[in-house]
């Protein structure tokens, strides 16, 4: 057998202590023997676990495949370089560093990186001799053993720092980011300052060494103080803004001078290009299949770079705001605003960070204080006030169960701020785990205030409506969950008519809340302020979502055998049975019947209120706040964020506009109650396969695509006729339902939850008015 | 001598093995299991990139692989399973 691995001694081999010899002849002769399905596997081995195994020669599991002809270069860390080159390895490595902030595996990132592997190897103190004293006079050794040297040290550091903060938890790992450092030392062990000393030394160096001709001494400068600047950043505490303020204008002024004088590309056979290899996973411990990332243009690695501080430059000035509402206002714009995302994890799970360190909030409040802001700032009364009204009036025989309560909206008011920096698929997660707890608070303060003396006070007295302060936060949760199936796509077509209309009821319980508190706050407070401007919103929200459910109510099958597990699959979050252990009855929760009540109503009447009017009426609500005497109500707690709030409304008032222009107008108030009288009961309305097609347009992601509705055309007749009867379901059988051209289209790059309008010249009572 | 054939590989189970693949690595592992076209199961296993240095190459862990026949340029026992073989068979047979 000839071993073609060309090792001369084989006691060199790996394993030589075993003695190993050739089985060769062994498996051939069982093989010969086996039957054609048999399988041999060591006790408590089933062909289960054998299907993990990775396949050696795979190209796509096995990350150790070298494919025949692949020849790798040999990366030698001591060649040396010209200056111009190693600029470009650093911003390179940059490049890949901010992969990596973008979710991607470190193996196909920053590990891609040579001399990531190889920082010992360039230690001044370590080099041969004849390596120092190269007499080059391009390509000084310094350049490898001082500035590289340090430029690596300080891209480990930062990785080192960002690792940290990202496990933490308020990211999730594999979700947002990837923690697999495949066992490569991140300098971990390594203080801060020693890097920084290191990155000083080399700054020095650049400056002061006539070995460095002077145009390049700038160049080398700029990304040794950023790479420092950005590793201060990392390693300080928002909540000492001036420090932490100093090292981001450094940052952001090093990438301007950098982005100012752009470099050339090394050339083809430059030792440069050799210090990064994308296959370096072969010899690293990981199991993740190869992937080569793409290097981009250097100007979109500093576009990413200047987003990322421009992130951190927000958490810095939100810092500066001790205010659970303007964290929360903050959060739901950045949810809500389609154009701000927060990409990179570091910011979301750092922004969380800065709010709740896990003991303290703000880095130095009590969970008292949170509980004492949370009253405070939704309703203008202090969690103390409300302790004092509570004693003082207390009639119960037991104490009333502060603490309990306290603790409980201590947990649910910071999970439910942080949670608008966790990935949206999660965040919905939260939301729905934490409706059980608002309303365990909520009947709490609603049974506790049965045994509150309160035969002396007004009618309008706050504390009678304690109780409705964690009822809006419960509702506002409600609406999030609902309006997140939006920006997440998860609707069908006929659910989304579902959607609007229950929206419409949540909306009107805020309402309810807003009315009952406002009357009994103290005005000319933020937090009544901040009501009105929510009151105004809601209105406005109500109105469009109001609209919205008429104009698509086309699109429902009416087929509730369907519809009704598709509905509690959706809204499983609230039929759990832990609600039956309260006394207080859970409110805005889904009713699937009182819809079918509502769509089956509108079915017989026909539309009685025109949509057009709903959003007429909200745009004219929407342009109102945006005028200057509402300016106190629109800023209120989110005062720094005005210009966001503003831009939201003006995004909301333009799709709504885009709305108002197909909406059939009066005269045409006809056209939708015609397209809705087909879902009456005329049994005689044929259904041929002539019919109109009915399809609903819809853009998914960037592409648009055509989807149809659940009954469409070419779906089987069993399909088209549904046995549908009235609410009380002895009414008359409804037959020939069908879904309808809606010319509506929901893109979450346009907006996270109403459509536009898509203009159909060829249908009458689409045309843009 | 088929049963005798499968039963001496079946005593190779739970034995560490080495591979040598067509492309300069070596695995040694665990023999998990097999099957008739002979795709070789091994846990546990370590995997040595053999680059023609004469430096014994760094291994990395590799967990739970398996390695087609048409890539095993060798495949190895330890001696230790050829003396306890040997013994078995002048016992029972």
């Amino acid at each position: 057998m000839v071993n073609p691995v060309a090792i001369s001694n084989p006691q060199d081999l790996p394993g030589a202590g075993f003695d190993f010899r050739d089985v060769r002849q062994v498996f051939e002769d069982a093989a010969a023997d086996m039957h054609e399905q048999q399988m041999l596997f060591m006790d408590g081995f089933s062909l289960q676990d054998a299907m993990a195994a990775f396949e050696i020669g795979e190209p796509r599991l096995d990350s150790g495949y070298i494919a025949p002809g692949d020849t790798k270069v040999e990366f030698n860390p001591l060649a040396l370089l010209l200056p111009e080159e190693l600029c470009w390895i650093i911003d390179t490595a940059l490049f890949y560093e901010m992969e990596w902030h973008n979710g991607n595996f470190m193996s196909h990132s920053v590990h891609t990186f040579l001399y990531f592997h190889h920082l010992d190897y360039i230690d001044p103190d370590i080099v041969p001799s004849y390596f120092l004293n190269s007499n080059d006079p391009l390509r000084p050794p310094e350049l490898i053993t001082v500035v590289l040297r340090a430029a690596v040290a300080g891209l480990l550091k930062c990785c080192d720092l960002t690792w940290r903060e990202l496990s933490k938890g308020a990211v999730q790992d594999t979700e947002d980011w990837q923690s697999d450092k495949c066992e490569v030392y991140l300098l971990e062990g390594t203080p801060v300052r020693v890097v920084i000393s290191m990155l000083e030394e080399a700054s020095v160096w650049v400056s002061d060494s006539p070995k460095i001709p002077y145009y390049w001494k700038n160049h080398l400068v700029w990304r040794l103080q950023l790479r420092k600047a950005f590793l201060q950043l990392l390693d300080s505490n928002v909540h000492r803004p001036l420090q932490f303020q100093v090292y981001l204008r450094i940052c952001q002024e090093s990438i301007e001078n950098i982005r100012s004088q752009p470099l050339h590309q090394p050339s083809e056979g430059s030792p440069a290009r050799l210090a990064f290899d994308p296959y370096v996973s072969r010899s690293l411990n990981t199991a993740v299949p190869i992937r080569v990332l793409h290097v981009g243009s250097f100007s979109e690695t500093l576009d990413a770079l200047d987003a990322f501080f421009e992130g951190l430059k927000e958490i810095s000035e939100m810092a500066g705001v001790h205010s659970v509402s303007t964290w929360k206002a903050v959060g739901l714009l950045h949810v809500w605003n389609a154009k701000l995302p927060i990409a990179k994890p570091y910011i979301r799970s750092f922004t969380q960070s800065a709010f709740y360190n896990g003991v303290l909030v703000f880095d130095q409040h009590s969970p008292s204080w949170l509980v004492d802001r949370f009253f405070h700032e939704t309703i203008g009364v202090t969690w103390v006030q409300f302790q004092g009204y509570i004693h003082h009036r207390w009639v119960g025989t037991s104490p009333p169960p502060l603490n309990t309560l306290e603790r409980d909206i201590h947990k649910l008011a910071i999970s439910d701020v942080k949670g608008n920096w966790s990935n949206q698929p999660r965040r919905r997660r939260q939301l729905m785990k934490s409706l059980i707890g608002w309303h365990r608070i909520y009947d709490v303060l609603t049974e506790m205030l049965f045994d509150v003396n309160v035969s002396d006070l007004p009618n309008n007295h706050i504390l009678l409506f304690i109780p409705k302060t964690v009822l809006l936060w419960r509702l506002s949760s409600i609406r999030e969950i609902v309006l997140s199936g939006f920006q997440l796509e998860f609707y069908s077509p006929e659910e989304k008519t579902f959607a609007y209309w229950y929206l419409t009821r949540v909306f009107e319980m805020e309402l309810e809340c807003f009315e009952n508190l406002l009357a009994a706050m103290p005005p000319d407070t933020l937090a009544y302020r901040e009501m009105i401007y929510n009151q105004q919103l809601t209105t406005a929200l109500q109105a469009l979502c109001a609209s919205l459910f008429i104009m698509t109510i086309p699109l429902l099958s009416f087929n509730w055998r369907r519809t009704k597990p598709n509905f509690f699959r959706r809204y499983k979050w609230a039929f759990k049975p832990e609600y039956e252990q309260f006394v207080t009855e859970p409110v805005g929760q889904p009713d699937l019947a009182e819809f079918m009540r509502v769509c089956l109503g509108i079915m017989k009447n026909g539309v009685t209120s025109s949509p057009r009017e709903g959003i007429e009426f909200a745009v004219g609500l929407l342009r109102d706040m945006l005028t200057g005497s509402n300016e106190p109500v629109l800023g209120a707690w989110a005062q720094c964020w005005i210009g966001e709030r503003r831009e939201f409304i003006e995004k909301l008032i333009s799709v709504a506009e885009g709305l108002f222009a197909v909406v059939p107008a009066e005269r045409n108030r006809s056209s939708l109650n015609g397209a809705l009288t087909i879902l009456s009961s005329s049994p005689s309305h044929p259904t041929t396969s002539s019919s109109p097609s009915i399809t609903v347009t819809e853009t998914v992601a960037s592409s648009s695509t055509t989807v149809r509705a659940a009954n469409a055309p070419n779906n089987e007749q069993n399909d088209d006729e549904y046995d549908v009867r009235d609410g009380e379901g002895k009414g008359k059988l409804l037959r020939n339902v069908r879904a309808e051209k809606v010319n509506l289209r929901w893109d979450v790059n346009v907006h996270p939850w109403f459509p536009i309008p898509v203009v159909d010249r060829h249908l009458p009572g689409t045309e843009v008015q | 001598m088929s049963s005798s054939a499968i039963a001496k590989l079946n005593s190779l189970l739970c034995q560490p093995i080495r591979i040598s693949t067509t492309d300069n690595r070596i695995l040694i592992g665990t023999f998990a299991g097999t099957d008739k076209p002979l795709n070789i199961i091994i846990t546990n296993a370590e995997e040595y990139r053999i680059d023609g240095s004469e430096q014994l190459p760094q291994g990395r862990y590799v967990s739970l692989v398996m390695v087609p026949w048409k890539l095993i340029a060798s495949i190895e026992a330890p001696g230790r399973w050829f003396d306890t073989s040997a013994s078995s068979s002048s016992m029972y047979i």
